[in-house]
């Protein structure tokens, strides 16, 4: 090979080098995953995913959900514990993707406080339901938490299980005058006002919604907070203020509209909720995430302008 | 008398019975104590204690030893005797008269013969036997060779009587040949350890005939393995031509090496000879014991032997021969290699070498380590002799004439040496998890355990083997790589080992070649992670990739696509929930900011802006999973990026995008806390202050400064915070006593003021403008920190007051002594108040109060000459109390405050003298003190330069006030005063001794070793009471060595002119 040759191929090395480093490296499988570029916006990833891929998991999961058993009472025993069994006749909520043809799956939940959100994936292909069946949360910028009033105190956990404070709060359970029953929450903490924002819910006052689908679960979750204004107070009992993050129909009016009641610096993203999907753990593509500059190449609709301005997301038409 | 039963209960009129010297001694009351003592309980132990302790302490009780030793029932009671006996040996051999002497002696000889003479009541008593001769070395060290001329030769004589004797004589040669020779430094003066040293090595000829005797001789096993042990001991030291001029080596290779009762011994033995180093001379021999000695061991062990499974299966005395082979051949080829890589050797050599490889495999780090020195030593001599190694980028014509004649001899033997290496590579690092005093738990990173030296050393031998043929330790590891890959050298342990050893060479590899090198190692770790299932195998593997791409900053600098790509890759992880990652990504994103953080703020080919920018955009994104401590981490290594932005403007917008989150909350707290200053009692207030303190405290430590922006924006309002804290903390205290300090918002606002602190000292240390200190941040900082010192209780003080001026008063040095009255007055003695109780009271603050004083005293030396007399005496006395201390750092902070204060005031002449004449001999009093006290033997060198010092002063006439209103002469005066302190506090010692001692005092103090030595020889003296006879103080030799080190002084003074007074120099020298 001549020394020109030699170059070439030193180069191609490298860039196959890059590209693997890239894209197929991972601890946690996690396709579309929100901590990478999005597909569609990454210059140097090839498409190693088929077309119609995320549609295809979308309907698997869907079909999976019908399938799988899970005691989620014990689950938040459990969490309010602080203390899991061993339990060898469940599978790990990881390993069951590989099993589509069986007609009931027992499933084991996460152990410890890591792993317990529901997670979402780039929105890549929109799903032809969209519109009718999907429904769409506004997210303010801030740290995801895991939140669990039991036993009088309050405490939240960062996505790696870490506790991070504990405290009194409103939520059933969660002070010392208001210590029976557990709740368990899916928030954003904004630490700028020491503020809860609740994405989810999960258990409430003992009874446990997992396995509700999303619409009934955002529907209960407005009404329970509704019954329980002393959240939205700073108040002794209740140390934070727990609000309400509204959901919004997936039409273009509904999405505009709930964009003009936030300031462009405190949104972080756009989350997608498919109605049918259960509250389930780990990244899900029934969960799909958007940064609001994206909604026009990916949606066609045209973000607000405040929400272009300063920005350094590339476009897909930039070289 | 019946045997009195040992329940008995110890009283004082027992002990009175026992103390009476008039009365025969009541044996069996005595044993009745010691059994007490052993085993009883309570009040009736400590009676025992108390007695025993009194009776050994008395003088006469010795005169009991043999009586007691005669006919007590009780072997501990025997051993109680013995201590006495030991103790008078030791302590006042001197003062009894001869004749007592002579009869201890005697008696203890003829005991040990007669329970030495018998082989099986030799065994039975063993450990009384054993104390015996121990004490009869201790008379030896005393009183051989001058009152004992025949020892050596009736020791001798009676051993060729008796074999069992003969044995024990064997084990009392040795002991003395350790007490002389090994361990004599701190037990006895220098020239009476020579003196031992000469006697022996002159008396030597009739030990070794002995030795010999029985080596030739002895059919008793038990007695050739104690004569060889002795030899073992006397080889470090005797005259060579009995080691090389004699039979001795052989007899030893062919006789006894291949023994298994013997071969151990042996085995030491020829490594102690092989030790000798002495060039030119006896190369004939060393060839010939390496030969030779060769030669047995391919009879002992056949070339196929499996080193690594004897040593596993191996009784103790297989794993102590392999462990002595490794010492062997390691000593030999290192001190003489050279001599057999003649080609009439060649084979043994490599024989050798065959066998070292293999014991290198043994799984026993001591053993190992043992080997790594040798190849070690090996590889950095061969590389040194020529260093260059060969890479593509030379044309290689014909590649034997590149290689080095020596380094071809060595070639297959390093190959193997590397795949050891190369499969045992020790773990670079270890880290800790702790929880520190603020109740966190955190993550540290050891310093200097073995594990991480022995990695430095396996590190070094790598390197330097890369260098000697690269080609075959990257074939190496690419061949282990793929066993990883194919699955049979597969696991966690060997993936780990591997990348160790392939990060541990970076550099060591030209740029291409190192390149091509990583590119494969990376493709196909990268392979394996997808390769393998499950998210534990990744998590390894993924730490793995990520730590053999951190080792290797020259091909990240070179590849910005790859480290760009490194780096998204590392934000991602930071969001991975399984355990370990996101340390792990934090931790080699650190790495890697601070090896490449040109390359993050340059503009790089390809891309729109300075990678910076896109991270400083995305900062809450990429850290919003992380826990604090890793948040402090991310925002460190982004400083040492910022660090490297040499445009001051884009600098300062860096700086503001970096701090904009902690600057926004913090922003928020302070608007609030304006309006209501009770926010600062809200604990999730406290705490979210911490944690922006901490993570500008990280900040700062990485960008330096530049920094200075920051922190003047975020100044003022921190003091008063720091204020506002410090007030709650007190009024808690005032209203619920110190109880509260242990709870939860207490300690969270300590830790506020004590970042705050941290803050402001880290930065000043890396300011590169003193006077802009002095001017803008100093003055607030006082003001905030110094009456609320002083006002605080003192537990609630920050020890952090202290070591942040100490900093400040480092940086800024003379700018800053005008404060200094101002900082005495509030830290001074409120801080002296807290440590003068005792010695380890508020250990942190009585360091840091010391280090204050020090950096005062070096830097704003005339603060301290303007303060008011009464404080700047009790500056004096802190100082004086620092070196008493037995904590190391105080008392070396103390002795070298002291010295420096002491060369300080000699330069300002009319504030010198009369400190001279105020403190001089006070101090004197008190670095004696110290100096001759036994615990604190650390300082000698300190004791010993500040003596030197102060006594030179007084020589030279730098002082010029009379230190005594009746003596005019200050140099007589201090002799004197020196010499009766010495006196009062030793009365046991002789006039005669303190003369001398004081004399070589002022002739020895211009060469600190030499007066270090003077100082080391009274401390022994010391501990012994001189007696009338203080010959064997070797009085007259240590004269003469004084007057010689005297002309010596004066020779070096004459040499500089005017240094004599012209009047003391001798008549003839005036022409």
């Amino acid at each position: 090979m001549n020394v020109i040759g030699l170059k070439t191929y030193n180069h191609l090395s490298m860039d196959e080098l890059v590209e693997n480093l890239s894209s197929s490296f991972q601890v946690t499988k996690e396709p579309n995953s929100i901590y990478a570029k999005h597909p569609r916006f990454d210059l140097y990833k090839h498409r190693t995913l088929r077309e119609g891929d995320q549609t295809v998991r979308r309907e698997n999961f869907l079909k999976l959900q019908k399938k799988r058993r899970c005691d989620f009472l014990d689950h938040v025993r459990c969490l309010v514990v602080g203390e899991w069994k061993e339990d060898d006749d469940a599978q790990d909520v990881d390993e069951i993707e590989e099993q589509m043809d069986v007609v009931e799956v027992k499933v084991r939940p996460p152990k410890r406080y890591k792993n317990q959100l529901m997670l979402s994936e780039w929105l890549v292909e929109v799903p032809d339901d969209f519109e009718d069946k999907w429904l769409m949360v506004v997210c303010p910028v801030g740290k995801r938490n895991l939140v669990v009033a039991a036993k009088g105190r309050t405490r939240c956990y960062s996505k790696s299980g870490y506790c991070i404070d504990t405290f009194a709060s409103a939520l059933p359970g969660g002070s010392y005058n208001n210590n029976s029953g557990y709740t368990v929450l899916d928030c954003i903490y904004r630490e700028l006002d020491k503020t809860f924002f609740v994405l989810d819910i999960m258990c409430w006052n003992s009874h446990s919604v997992y396995e509700s689908d999303t619409e009934f679960r955002f529907f209960w979750l407005q009404s329970k907070l509704m019954e329980t204004p002393e959240l939205s107070e700073k108040t002794e009992n209740n140390f934070h203020k727990i609000l309400r993050l509204q959901n919004h129909s997936c039409k273009k009016e509904g999405i505009l509209s709930a964009l003009e009641n936030w300031d462009a610096k405190a949104v972080d993203g756009l989350l997608f909720y498919n109605k049918n999907t259960h509250y389930t753990f780990g990244a899900t593509p029934l969960v799909t995430w958007l940064k609001v500059p994206m909604i026009g190449d990916i949606l066609n609709i045209p973000p607000p302008g405040a929400f272009v301005e300063n920005t350094t997301e590339p476009k897909m038409n930039e070289s | 008398m019946p045997p009195v039963a040992m329940s008995l209960a110890v009283t004082q009129q027992h002990g009175q019975q026992l103390l009476d010297f008039s009365q025969k001694l009541d044996i069996s009351l005595l044993d009745n104590v010691v059994g007490c003592l052993y085993n009883g309980e309570g009040q009736s132990q400590r009676v025992a204690e108390s007695i025993l302790t009194a009776l050994k302490e008395h003088p006469e009780s010795w005169t009991r030893v043999d009586t007691i030793l005669e006919y007590s029932q009780n072997q501990q009671t025997k051993y109680y005797a013995l201590q006495i006996l030991e103790n008078v040996i030791k302590t006042r051999w001197k003062v009894l008269p001869r004749n007592q002497c002579d009869g201890i002696k005697k008696y203890i000889v003829a005991l040990i013969i007669k329970t030495s003479s018998d082989a099986g009541l030799s065994e039975k008593e063993k450990t009384y036997l054993g104390k015996l001769n121990m004490i009869l070395v201790q008379i030896l060290k005393q009183d051989w060779p001058k009152n004992w001329p025949s020892f050596i030769s009736d020791i001798v004589g009676a051993s060729r009587t008796n074999e069992s004797l003969c044995q024990n004589n064997m084990i009392i040669l040795k002991l003395l040949s350790e007490e002389v020779f090994d361990f004599s430094q701190d037990q006895m003066t220098q020239v009476k350890a020579k003196h031992l040293k000469d006697s022996m090595c002159n008396e030597f000829s009739d030990i070794f005939q002995l030795c010999q005797f029985v080596m030739n001789n002895s059919q008793n096993a038990p007695l050739v393995n104690a004569t060889l042990s002795t030899l073992l001991c006397f080889l470090n030291w005797i005259p060579l031509g009995y080691i090389f001029e004699t039979e001795l080596i052989t007899q030893l290779i062919y006789k006894f090496l291949n023994l298994p009762m013997f071969r151990n011994v042996t085995l030491k033995c020829l490594t102690e000879i092989a030790g000798v180093n002495v060039v030119g001379k006896y190369d004939e021999q060393f060839v010939k014991l390496f030969s030779h000695t060769m030669q047995q061991l391919r009879q002992m062990l056949p070339a196929t032997v499996n080193i690594r499974n004897a040593y596993a299966n191996g009784a103790d005395t297989e794993q102590n021969f392999i462990q002595n082979l490794a010492l062997f051949l390691c000593t030999y080829l290192k001190e003489h290699g050279q001599l057999v890589e003649k080609d009439e050797f060649r084979s043994d050599l490599l024989n050798a070498l065959e066998y070292l490889v293999k014991i290198s495999e043994v799984d026993e780090t001591e053993i190992f380590k043992i080997c790594l020195e040798y190849w070690n030593s090996l590889c950095a001599e061969l590389y040194r002799e020529n260093p260059f190694s060969p890479g593509t980028t030379i044309p290689i014509s014909n590649s034997d004439t590149i290689i080095p004649a020596r380094r071809q001899i060595y070639l297959s033997i390093l190959s193997k040496v590397r795949l050891v290496m190369i499969s045992r590579m020790a773990k670079p690092e270890e880290v800790l998890v702790v929880e520190n005093e603020q109740g966190e738990v955190v993550r540290e990173f050891m310093k200097d355990t073995d594990s991480i030296n022995l990695y430095k050393n396996m590190r070094e031998t790598l390197v330097y083997l890369t260098h000697l043929d690269y080609v075959d330790t990257e074939r190496i590891m690419t061949e282990k790589l793929h066993n990883q890959v194919n699955g049979t050298e597969w696991s966690w342990k060997n993936l780990n080992t591997l990348c160790w050893a392939i990060g541990s060479i970076s550099g060591a590899m030209h740029e291409e070649d190192e390149k091509r090198f990583l590119v494969t190692v990376i493709r196909d770790l990268l392979g394996l992670c997808e390769q393998k299932r499950g998210k534990d195998n990744k998590a390894i593997i993924a730490s793995n990739i990520m730590y053999v791409v951190g080792q290797y900053p020259r091909f990240l600098r070179a590849h910005w696509r790859f480290l760009k790509t490194v780096v998204n890759k590392l934000f991602e992880f930071m969001h991975e929930t399984h355990d370990g990652v996101q340390d792990m990504a934090c931790d080699t994103f650190i790495k890697i900011a601070q090896k490449c953080r040109r390359h993050f703020v340059q503009m790089q080919p390809g891309e729109v802006m300075p990678f910076i920018e896109e991270i400083l955009t995305s900062i809450s994104t990429i850290i919003c999973d992380l826990q604090p401590q890793q948040v402090h981490t991310f925002y460190e290594a982004v400083g040492f990026m910022i660090s490297a932005q040499t445009d001051q403007v884009v600098q300062e917008h860096l700086i503001e995008k970096y701090m904009l989150l902690p600057n926004q909350v913090w922003d928020s707290i302070i608007q609030k806390a304006t309006k209501d200053v009770d926010v600062l009692k809200d604990p999730a207030t406290v705490k979210q202050l911490g944690s922006i303190l901490k993570t500008n405290v990280r900040a700062g430590k990485a960008v330096g400064h530049p920094f200075v922006q920051q922190l003047g924006r975020i100044y003022l309002d921190m003091l008063n915070v720091y204020k506002c804290l410090s007030e709650n903390i007190s009024a808690a205290i005032t209203q619920n006593g110190e109880v509260v300090m242990k709870q939860p918002l207490i300690r969270s606002m300590r830790t506020v003021k004590k970042e705050t602190l941290k803050l402001i000292s880290g930065w000043v240390s890396r300011a590169t403008d003193p006077d802009m200190v002095a001017e803008n941040f100093v003055p607030p900082l006082l003001e905030a920190v110094l009456i609320d010192y002083r006002s605080n209780a003192p537990a609630a003080r920050e020890p952090e007051v202290l070591s942040t001026i100490a900093t400040i008063v480092n940086k800024l040095e003379g700018a800053i002594t005008k404060e200094i009255p101002q900082i005495f007055d509030a830290v001074f003695e409120c801080t002296l108040e807290m440590i003068n109780k005792d010695f380890e009271e508020f250990p942190d603050y009585r360091t840091n109060f010391f280090l204050l004083l020090q950096a005062v005293n070096n830097h704003c030396f005339p603060a301290l000459l303007n303060i008011p007399q009464p404080q700047f005496k009790l500056v004096l006395d802190s100082i004086i109390w620092a070196f008493k201390h037995t904590m190391r750092n105080v008392a070396h902070t103390g002795l070298s405050i002291l010295y420096q204060l002491l060369q300080n005031i000699t330069l300002v002449e009319g504030a010198a003298q009369s400190f001279y004449q105020m403190y001089f001999t006070d101090i004197l009093q008190h670095v004696f003190s110290v100096g001759t006290d036994t615990s604190h033997t650390a300082g000698l060198t300190m004791h010993a330069s500040i003596l030197a010092y102060m006594f030179n002063l007084v020589e030279q006439g730098k002082i010029t006030v009379p230190l005594h209103p009746e003596q005019p002469d200050n140099l007589i005066f201090v002799q004197e005063y020196v010499a009766n302190l010495l006196k009062t506090a030793f009365p046991h010692l002789q006039d005669a001794q303190i003369k001398l001692f004081v004399r070589g005092l002022f002739s020895l103090n211009h060469d600190i070793a030499l007066f270090k030595d003077h100082l080391r020889d009274f401390l022994v003296q010391i501990k012994e009471f001189a007696g009338e006879d203080t010959s064997d103080l070797f009085l007259e030799e240590r004269e003469a060595a004084l007057i010689k080190a005297q002309e010596e002084k004066l020779r070096t003074q004459m040499a500089v002119p005017g240094i004599v007074n012209p009047h003391d120099v001798a008549e003839e020298m005036q022409d």
